[in-house]
């Protein structure tokens, strides 16, 4: 049986669904939230949207807040006249 | 009162990661930090450590473009894959990613040093035009659910008279429908 290991901290698990339902002790999340992928994996998360002209007011504020929560700066709110 | 936050899995995007196959057990290593390339078979490896003789390769890598969540999102299509930044001396970088006559999926096999029989062209320096890396053995293949693209396979191919290595950047690129 192949193995799983998690690139980030070596953890050699039996199965990829275990990997998946672990919380990463580098992270604090699990490698099926965006937010194990950091800042960065947040903003091409974003940009991925744009591509396909998808990326909503709701995704946008979701994926701005998450940015946030991970230590991010808040994005400029565009002035309105 | 107490608050509770509640945080969704699925309610941002969906969430990517690119994995590494090594060794002919094809031990899969998940979101890899670096894509190094050296003289032994192994995810996230220190280039200094395992440097590559003037004339040989790297070893094969063999990676994919893996979704681990949807995140609500209804499709990932559109994979690229490009490399940016100049090789050292008169290195080429190889791989089986191409934007027409698309091999389909490859099979995996041990990682070799050996020259690719499977990566036969050359790795894009800029963003392709269109997707030259599939998914289900296609380029216009999609993910509508977690899953992972066919195996992008490249190595470095050094040259005799190289003296030092170099420093690029390796793009992998998707598209996402909300």
């Amino acid at each position: 049986m192949a193995k799983h290991i998690d690139g980030l901290t070596g953890k050699v698990f039996n199965s990829e669904a275990e990997y998946l339902a672990h919380v990463s002790p580098v992270t604090g999340f699990k490698p099926t939230d965006i937010r194990h992928q950091g800042k960065r994996g947040v903003l091409i998360a974003k940009n991925a949207l744009k591509r396909s002209g998808s990326l909503n007011k709701k995704a946008e504020a979701d994926l701005d807040k998450a940015y946030v929560e991970l230590g991010g700066k808040a994005p400029k709110k565009r002035k309105t006249k | 009162m107490v608050k509770i936050k509640k945080y969704l899995v699925d309610g941002f995007a969906a969430t990517v990661e690119i994995d590494e196959a090594n060794t002919v057990s094809e031990t899969i290593t998940h979101n890899i930090t670096n894509s190094n390339m050296g003289s032994v078979d192994e995810a996230n490896l220190d280039p200094v450590a395992n440097p590559v003789i003037p004339g040989e390769n790297t070893f094969e890598k063999w990676q994919k473009i893996h979704v681990t969540a949807m995140g609500g999102s209804s499709l990932i299509n559109n994979l690229k894959v490009w490399r940016t930044g100049a090789l050292g001396g008169s290195a080429v970088h190889v791989t089986n990613a191409r934007t027409a006559s698309y091999g389909g999926a490859e099979t995996f096999a041990t990682p070799v040093d050996t020259d690719s029989t499977v990566a036969d062209q050359t790795m894009p320096t800029s963003e392709p035009a269109t997707a030259n890396l599939g998914i289900g053995g296609a380029l216009a293949g999609e993910l509508d659910d977690v899953g992972s693209s066919d195996y992008l396979v490249h190595q470095i191919q050094s040259d005799a008279g190289d003296v030092a290595g170099s420093t690029s950047t390796m793009n992998y690129q998707y598209d996402e429908t909300a």
